[in-house]
């Protein structure tokens, strides 16, 4: 609690001080970005010519970036249009074979960047293998160290295969190719409590389309980069930490506006990632969100002008547009719910969360709420019980009194309504 | 050999990894300093009166739920 709160003041302080220096002086990042080609080992040259025909054919002049469905960790694959493939993460170490034939199904011969975003084992657990199977340039991974031998098998692959690792680090610009740039972000520091923020972000801009890679990163390190005045507006976000409630602030969402927003994150995983709270955050945003475990792999294509995904973005369904939470009365443990729309709607399998603790109460199984219906859900001591207007929840105090949000979920676990209470 | 590393926390998850695998664990029941990259020496102890303690307990409460006439 006391650490929420000082963590919610640090925010604030460093927002304002970050519209204070973004007043005080005009940008200034821009330092003479590399942009020629550098030429490749002779192999790759051949490799480029034999296969540039499948490789065009397989991209045209699009980026195509795959947000691989590894479950409860994060694997990215970026294809760039002159063919470069970038890999971002490598899932958990039981992810390796499934990477490695993704990969193969990509047409993907070379690795021309692995990036590892930190050492957790859910982002490089598969890089080893990956490492030794597919020819490899370049990897990238932040300068700090790990016990695990999930780590050391990294470092060890590497180190087989004659490369050399380039410490990733807020302000390095890996050369892409000439229409695809990209620069890294974060880490700003080289001392951290927590391993995820030394977490590589990363931003990836094809034409008028950007791409924002925030690894495990944590509200700390987003402080972070909303100081160091990087332009961090991105089309599409791939979602920090799964989702975690400790990453995501509000300032960081605003600066970053993205369009899209992609979580990578395991069905049912223990952890409760994405949070309600993070969701909601999105949804506040306008912002479209897919997801992989809801969905499985995701893959954006962007021809420089615009993106589209291989999935629909999560969204209510129109018929549940217009049932809303109107109102929470947090001292009484009463909410209501209103369907303004002109059908009846069966709310079986629907949800309302309490964001403050993340209880959940579930409609009764058949319940319809009328067209113009409204219905009450009561929590607390004077719960009341008389359906089909006044529904029981539990005897339990359920709302945080000094704030607490309600959160409405239809049957496939879109968030319909949410409202703040008073 | 009996040895773990603590490879992340996960709120209150902390995710241990032994010969390369991974394994969930509440956080809970470890030391409160324990960090990450941390190596813990792990042993367990069979504490034989909770055993003999719980048995009972456990087929106090059979005696009860299981039909005894058949």
């Amino acid at each position: 609690m006391l650490k929420t709160g000082y963590k919610k003041f640090a925010v604030l302080l460093v927002l304002l001080l970050f519209i204070l220096s973004a007043i005080g002086c005009s940008s200034s990042n821009s330092s003479g970005s590399t942009t020629a080609p550098v030429p490749n080992s002779h192999k790759q040259q051949e490799k480029t010519i034999s296969s540039t025909k499948d490789r065009k054919s397989d991209a045209g002049s699009v980026l195509k970036v795959h947000f691989i469905d590894v479950g409860q960790a994060d694997s990215i694959l970026v294809q760039t249009p002159s063919g470069k493939n970038i890999l971002i993460d490598g899932g958990n170490n039981d992810d390796a074979d499934l990477l490695v034939n993704y990969l193969k199904d990509q047409n993907v011969k070379t690795l021309d960047y692995v990036i590892g975003t930190h050492p957790h084992e859910d982002h490089i657990g598969g890089l080893d293998v990956v490492i030794e199977m597919f020819e490899v340039e370049k990897v990238y991974l932040p300068k700090v160290s790990h016990t695990t031998k999930t780590y050391k098998d990294l470092l060890l692959a590497v180190k087989d295969k004659g490369v050399k690792i380039i410490p990733a680090k807020a302000g390095v610009k890996p050369d892409i190719d000439s229409e695809v740039k990209a620069l890294f972000v974060a880490p700003n520091g080289a001392d951290y409590e927590e391993i995820n923020n030394y977490s590589v972000v990363f931003k990836l801009t094809y034409g008028n389309t950007s791409f924002l890679f925030t690894g495990d990163a944590e509200a700390l390190s987003e402080n972070e980069m909303l100081k160091s005045g990087f332009d961090l507006k991105s089309d599409v976000l791939k979602v920090a930490h799964h989702g975690s409630s400790s990453s995501t602030t509000p300032e960081f969402l605003k600066a970053v506006s993205p369009k899209y927003a992609v979580i990578s994150v395991g069905t049912d995983n223990d952890y409760g990632h994405p949070s309600e709270e993070t969701l909601l955050k999105l949804n506040n945003f306008k912002v479209k969100i897919y997801r992989t475990d809801m969905q499985g792999t995701i893959i954006a294509t962007s021809d420089g002008e615009s993106i589209k995904f291989n999935k629909s973005a999560i969204t209510p369904k129109a018929a549940t547009k217009n049932i809303s939470i109107i109102d929470i009365n947090l001292r009484d443990e009463v909410v209501i719910i209103k369907n303004s729309s002109p059908q009846d709607v069966n709310m079986t399998g629907w949800t309302l969360i309490s964001a403050k603790g993340n209880q959940i109460y579930h409609f009764p199984e058949d319940y319809v709420l009328k067209s113009g219906a409204i219905v009450r859900i009561w929590s607390g001591k004077n719960a009341r019980n008389n359906p089909p207007g006044d529904l029981f929840w539990t005897n339990d105090y359920i709302w945080n009194n000094d704030g607490d949000t309600g959160i409405l979920k239809d049957a496939d676990g879109y968030i319909v309504s949410s409202n703040g209470g008073n | 050999m009996n040895k773990m590393i603590v490879d992340r926390f996960e709120g209150s998850i902390v995710v241990l990894e032994y010969k390369g695998k991974t394994y969930e664990f509440p956080g809970e029941l470890l030391p409160e300093e324990v960090k990450e990259g941390d190596v813990l020496k792990v042993s367990f102890k069979v504490d034989k009166n909770a055993t003999v303690k719980r048995k009972k307990e456990i087929e106090k409460l059979m005696d009860e739920v299981f039909n005894l006439q058949k």
